[in-house]
């Protein structure tokens, strides 16, 4: 028949998904960016450094004062492209070309090839071209956070997200009409005492701002980054200040990110003194377990002061979601591995986990463990694993929670360091025994927290999650596993490995793939009448990390409480010392 | 291969009630894509019908559900035999209805990734006008979804029921004209409820000599039953089976054993989308027949055993010229070469109330009333057992409410309080026996009132989309979004399916996008801001500009003109929200590549002469003609008001936009420009001259550098870099006007 305009016969149905690897399973962006928000508000994974916090004020400052109203007002974003590009420029002319060490300058690497090719020639702000993204657009809501805007009313504690602001007066204002807060303002007066005679702040405000390259290298001096560590920044106290201040609206978060702050002075400190470098690794494993490795691999107890006590279980439950990440993200790439062998008949989760009945993978998952396993994984269960690791109980007492995390603990072969490491192992990861680490770590991880239920903070994570059905946390693995079984803990891997997989990986995923794109085609796979099948895109390796912690050390060398020494070592300086005293003693004189 | 993409098919319909009938089911899919499309937005009351098999693996799975039972009524349709197996769906309205027919399950993967075959007939119904033919299609299609219900006893079939009774008194044409069979020449709906689609095939061919059949599907029955009487009936024939490898579970070695043997082809391309589509098609001495709905080329599905719905028609073009090219074609392969797949087709299976403890069906009926069917067996009958009610996305469930332990039999328990029904309730019975829990699988609260939606509540458009189609304000960052989302084709759907509003009312300011920093505690995300701006495809590039170009144009002549033809100054605001909202998509899209140089400069200057032309011409008879711009003719209509009329086009800021969309224009003008070392400002001098001469009529002075720099700032670029770019060239610009005189 003839095929009308509203008729339409015998067409394929085009293939509108369009597969993304990035945070598959939510545990990153979501409750994770929670408590990272929380636990450093106002230090993000891309607010690295210190000085941006006083310089980007100064712009703000610098446009009210300087070119608002004018004829050559560009609005404000024009006013902070010049200035940060200036300051780039400024520190690659300083350092001969290289980025500041530390790193964190926007556009530094366009600048370096900028200063290569320059041959002494003045140069144009406006027509220069470095990175696309400002610095601004990184920080402001740290910024913001920071009380140093006017006007910036905040949201109540921990009720909004993002997505939500859309408040009457966000919508009518507009960048343009930002103002600086008092601390902002004394902040920005601070930052222009160091650049109030150099040419490059009356360049920016010319219909030309042209500069010559000992212009820039002068700026670069007065007013960059490397200033502040090297204590030549006039503001550097007032930033001291502002990032201990608490108080104020946001007073939770403000304690947490002062509490915080300390507990990396305290712990930089005891660890410097026994040689040992605080890294992402060492920290997870002091607030988790209380213990470190030292340089000889012996384990070290920390001890931490009594008022660090509520932020080191934050900490530690923000590690645990961190672990449990790790294991959930490695079920995920076994899944994704699995879809790309099938190809398109797809497999089901017996499928996946059937390796997983070989007396190959329990002989190599003992010796991972250092023990001697009982039979085929997959006919163990947790509590059977932990008898052969030498923690004897079948599961059935309250107190065996308690017990794995007394005996559990740095070096165990249940830690979940421990077979954190092991996942992090790529020729690992994608064996069956990658499956196996994993779905130990996952139940390793929530057993653990069932013994830490009647602590005060226990209900911090759970309360960070939104969306039952979205958000993944400890707590709701807990809940789900606790729901379906009587006593879990001695349900073998075979049934519950796929409780796990199903709920938390494969659900997970096909869910979240809704708040990507309408579609839900943002997937590695999906699945259809109980065969899952894959997208034929890989995803190799675990993605989970703790992204605010770099960013928190950088800052705090940058306010020169803590310097690096060469032999990697953070160490605190005097200024450092005096600081975790004072503070310490101030919270442990609070009633 | 031609293509169609399932949801844009069905948002050519937007409906009042939608009926959908599908095999597998996938709450979260249907939720968070179709609930929100174009089709469904509005619909008063939308009905599911899946496979009671499938609905129990959606019970046992526990998939998070966030308006099922409550925004639309899901009814499960159990079968002694086979299995309810159609992809029927009924979209209508009083002004117009959709059947379609295809083989996609309402799931994730078969609206958008496998490869399915999708057919569909849409009509409008115009007042006072005699309805088209293919209204018995639609009136076929209502039969069968009557039919399919009467045979379920749950409570959710009877209300689905009822609403289908309401809709043929609401939709009188749907009841008109039963015994028309026939369709649009030779379209037929044909469903197993009726009679087995192999017998339906057979009248319809009758005593024609059917020369070749090919086959099409992704699943045959172990003996390639309905090959096998195929030939019988048509010994004569050739056969042709086509299937995809690795997938299709083809019998190779019944195939091969099978004489005269059918010629197998192997699906070749696309390879990783699984084939699901089904086709049959029978090719006679005098006509093609295609037969292509649900239907698997298995015995279950055409000997009446599954429920099946098919679209039968015959067709003068040649199904191989229609689907197949080198992007996807059938390479001919020998039964021992083929490499089959595992997968079965659907099978039953035995259908028992699950468990010791089960819950049938839960139903909200007014005053919080629960109207529950259960049942249990003997051990639990003394033991306490309770009704557990979960809001969507709630951990913990409501105060649980006891029930009298019965054998089987119903029960009506009142909820205390009923204001967490706002979306999906899941609902189960526990009970503890031996200090071991047991419980019922998870069942969806019926929410009876709720489920009648009620037109203006509750748009399903964002408020965001809401004030794009009111003002064009916040587009840029509209199409980001979407593009973000959906990728260049959700981009592309979007600006095809909306035009922003016609309006000659003063309105108030919106306000510009890009607010001031707002504190927010503490949940913030770490993500950075990434600019985009990847060079696309050649066949993207092509289909945006397209689409950019449909978008301008419509806008032009549906909205722009029109102002013009009415030439008053309420208009002026939409006017030239329209106009910025227009020329800054078009900019910016050309700035990334998507639309060409020559094509944006084209539509901007489109844009600019709509607003300036003045067109005076003498015709042969010497009569005068004229044809004059938006700024003309407000110039001549208000010419007794002239203050009025500039106090206006200041606040309009008229004079910045005139100018930033000419620079824009300039700019990519200048990129064409093949010899010398032009400026952007010696580009299209006729439109400068024409916007200086406006102005000049006006009395009014070219804008101030700030006026254009405000105006820019309406434009809500996306892309930081193209603003900066903009505001770059207006500082030389006010640097040139500062060196020079004054123009005024």
């Amino acid at each position: 028949m003839a095929e009308s305009g509203d008729t339409v016969l015998l067409h394929w149905s085009e293939k509108t998904a369009n597969p993304s690897e990035q945070d598959p399973l939510g545990l990153n962006l979501r409750v994770g960016a929670r408590l990272g928000a929380q636990l450093l508000y106002c230090i993000t994974s891309i607010t690295p450094r210190a000085r941006y916090y006083s310089f980007l004020t100064w712009c703000v400052a610098d446009y009210l004062d300087r070119v608002k109203g004018t004829a050559l007002d560009g609005g404000l974003r024009m006013a902070l492209l010049l200035r940060e590009r200036a300051l780039t420029l400024g520190c690659a002319f300083d350092h001969g070309g290289q980025p500041c060490e530390g790193g964190g300058l926007i556009g530094s690497r366009e600048a370096a090839h900028v200063v290569a090719a320059n041959a002494g020639d003045a140069l144009r702000l406006d027509k220069v071209e470095l990175s696309k993204n400002l610095a601004w657009d990184a920080y402001k809501g740290s910024l913001a956070g920071l009380d140093l805007f006017a006007g910036a009313a905040p949201e109540a504690d921990g009720a909004e997200d993002e997505e939500t602001d859309k408040s009457p007066d966000a919508e009518q204002l507009t960048e343009d009409d930002l103002l600086l807060s008092p601390a902002g303002a004394e902040l920005a007066r601070l930052f222009g005492t160091a650049v109030s005679g150099a040419s490059v702040a009356s360049a920016v405000t010319r219909s030309r701002p042209e500069v010559t390259p000992e212009e820039l290298d002068g700026w670069g001096k007065a007013a960059g980054l490397c200033a502040l560590a090297a204590g030549r920044a006039p503001e550097l106290q007032e930033l001291r200040t502002m990032f201990l201040r608490v108080g104020g609206n946001s007073r939770n978060s403000h304690r947490f990110r002062h509490d915080s702050i300390i507990a990396f002075l305290f712990l930089a400190s005891g660890l410097a003194s026994q040689e040992i470098i605080l890294d992402e690794v060492t920290f997870a494993t002091t607030t988790y377990f209380n213990q470190a490795y030292g340089p000889d691999g012996t384990v070290i107890d920390i001890e931490w002061p009594a008022a660090l006590d509520d932020i080191v279980r934050r900490w530690r439950l923000f590690h645990a979601h961190y672990y449990l990440s790790v294991a959930l993200e490695g079920l995920f790439v076994s899944v994704v591995r699995e879809g790309l062998d099938a190809g398109l008949g797809g497999f089901t989760l017996d499928d996946l986990i059937s390796p997983l009945d070989s007396r190959h993978v329990a002989e190599r998952l003992s010796e991972h463990l250092g023990c001697q396993l009982s039979g085929l994984f997959i006919d163990l269960s947790l509590a059977d694993v932990a008898h052969a690791v030498g923690i004897a109980t079948d599961g059935t007492h309250p107190e065996w929670n308690d017990s794995l995390d007394v005996l559990a603990r740095l070096g165990h072969a249940l830690s979940e360091t421990g077979i954190e490491s092991l996942l992090r192992d790529r020729n690992i990861l994608h064996t069956p025994e990658g499956i196996a680490l994993s779905l130990l770590l996952s139940a390793v991880v929530t057993a653990r927290f069932a013994g830490w239920r009647d602590q005060p903070q226990s209900d911090w994570l759970l309360n960070n999650v939104y969306d039952a059905s979205e958000d993944i946390t400890v707590p709701l693995v807990l809940q789900d596993l606790v729901t379906h079984y009587d006593n879990w803990l001695g349900v073998p891997f075979r049934e519950l490995g796929k409780r796990l997989i199903q709920r938390f990986v494969v659900r997970q995923h096909e869910t979240l793939a809704y708040d990507k794109s309408r579609s839900g085609g943002k997937i590695l796979f999906h699945t259809e009448r109980g065969r899952i099948i894959g997208r034929g895109i890989p995803y190799d390796a675990i993605g989970v990390t703790n992204p605010r912690f770099r960013s928190a050390i950088q800052v705090l060398l940058d306010l020169g409480w803590m310097q690096k020494q060469e032999d990697g070592i953070l160490a605190l300086t005097a200024d450092g010392i005096e600081c975790l005293e004072r503070e310490l003693a101030a919270m442990e004189a609070e009633p | 291969m031609r293509s169609a993409d399932f949801r844009t098919l069905l948002d050519r319909c937007p409906a009042e009630i939608a009926l959908f009938s599908t095999y597998a089911f996938q709450p979260t899919y249907f939720e968070r894509s179709l609930l929100n499309s174009r089709a469904l937005a509005s619909a008063t009351r939308i009905v599911v019908l899946m496979d009671g098999n499938q609905y129990r693996q959606l019970q046992k799975d526990g998939e998070p559900t966030r308006h099922l039972n409550h925004r639309y009524l899901l009814v499960p349709i159990f079968r002694r035999t086979g299995v309810f197996h159609p992809k029927l769906h009924l979209l209508a309205s009083t002004k117009a209805a959709m059947v379609f027919c295809g083989s996609c399950n309402l799931t994730q993967p078969g609206c958008t990734h496998n490869l399915e075959m999708l057919n569909s007939v849409q009509f409008q119904l115009e007042d006072g006008e005699r309805p088209p033919p293919s209204v018995a299609l639609a009136q076929q299609a209502l039969a069968f979804f009557e039919t399919a219900l009467a045979a379920s006893e749950r409570r959710s079939a009877a209300l689905a029921r009822e609403w289908v009774d309401d809709l043929k008194e609401s939709l009188p044409w749907l009841q008109v004209a039963r015994r028309q069979r026939r369709i649009d020449g030779n379209l037929q709906l044909h469903h197993n409820l009726d009679k087995p689609l192999w017998d339906a095939i057979q009248s319809r061919i009758g005593d024609e000599e059917v020369k070749r059949v090919t086959a099409l599907s992704p699943f045959f029955d172990r003996e390639l039953a309905v090959l096998k009487t195929m030939q019988r009936a048509w010994p004569d024939c050739e056969f042709r089976i086509a299937a995809q490898q690795h997938t299709s579970n083809l019998p190779t070695h019944v195939l091969a054993g099978i004489t005269p043997q059918p010629a197998l082809f192997a699906l070749s391309g696309h390879q990783e989308r699984r084939l699901h589509a089904k086709m049959v098609v029978i090719e006679t001495t005098a006509r093609t027949i295609i037969v292509a709905g649900s239907a698997n080329f298995t015995r279950e599905a055409w000997d009446g055993i599954n429920v099946e719905v098919c679209f039968v028609w015959d067709t003068g073009e040649s199904v191989d010229d229609l689907l197949f090219d080198d992007e996807l074609k059938l390479v001919a392969i020998a039964p021992g070469d083929f490499v089959p797949g595992t997968e079965e087709p659907p099978t039953p299976e035995p259908h028992t109330e699950g468990g010791r403890l089960y819950l049938s069906e839960a139903v909200l009926e007014s005053g919080g009333k629960i109207k529950i069917e259960y049942g249990m067996d003997d051990d639990l009958l003394g033991c306490d057992v309770t009704l557990r009610l979960y809001p969507s996305g709630r951990i913990d469930p409501l105060p649980p409410m006891s029930v009298p332990a019965k054998k089987r039999g119903q029960a009506t328990l009142t909820v205390a309080d009923s204001s967490e029904m706002r979306h999906a309730v899941a609902c189960e019975l526990c009970t503890t026996v031996d200090g071991a829990r047991v419980m019922s699988h998870r069942t969806w609260l019926v929410q009876q009132d709720a489920l009648t939606h009620v037109p203006g509540e509750g748009d399903q458009r964002t408020k965001t989309e809401r004030e794009v189609i009111e003002s064009g304000r916040g587009l840029a960052f509209l199409l980001a979004e979407i593009e973000e989302e959906d990728g260049l084709e959700g981009l592309v759907r979007w600006l095809r399916e909306h035009t922003i509003h016609f309006s000659d009312q003063p309105r108030q300011f919106f306000g510009r996008h890009r607010g001031i920093p707002r504190k927010r505690d503490p949940f913030r995300s770490d993500d950075p801001q990434q600019e985009v701006p990847e060079q696309p495809s050649e066949a993207d590039q092509q289909m945006v500009q397209k689409a950019v170009q449909d978008f301008a144009e419509r806008h032009r002549n549906q909205r722009l003109e029109r102002h013009v033809r009415k030439g008053n100054i309420y208009g002026l605001r939409n006017y030239i929200d329209i106009f910025v909202a227009v020329n800054s998509r078009v900019f910016e899209y050309y700035v990334r590549g998507l639309v060409k140089a020559p094509m944006a400069v084209g539509l901007i200057i489109e844009n600019l002469n709509t607003t300036l032309r003045v067109k005076r011409w003498r015709d042969q008879d010497g009569d005068d003609h004229e044809d004059i711009g938006y700024l003309p003719i407000l110039t001549r209509n208000y010419e007794s008001d002239m203050d009025l009329l500039r106090e206006r086009l200041s606040e309009a800021n008229v004079p910045g936009h005139l100018c930033v969309s000419l620079l824009m224009a300039q700019l990519a003008r200048v990129t064409i420009e093949k010899s010398g070392n032009p400026q952007p400002q010696d580009m299209l001098e006729r439109q400068a001259h024409d916007v200086t001469s406006a102005l000049r009529a006006l009395d009014m002075p070219l804008p101030t550098g700030e006026e254009r720099r405000r105006a820019l700032r309406e434009y809500e670029f996306s892309l930081t870099s193209t603003e900066e770019r903009l505001l770059v060239e207006i500082q030389a610009m006010v640097e040139d006007d500062s060196e020079t005189a004054p123009a005024t």
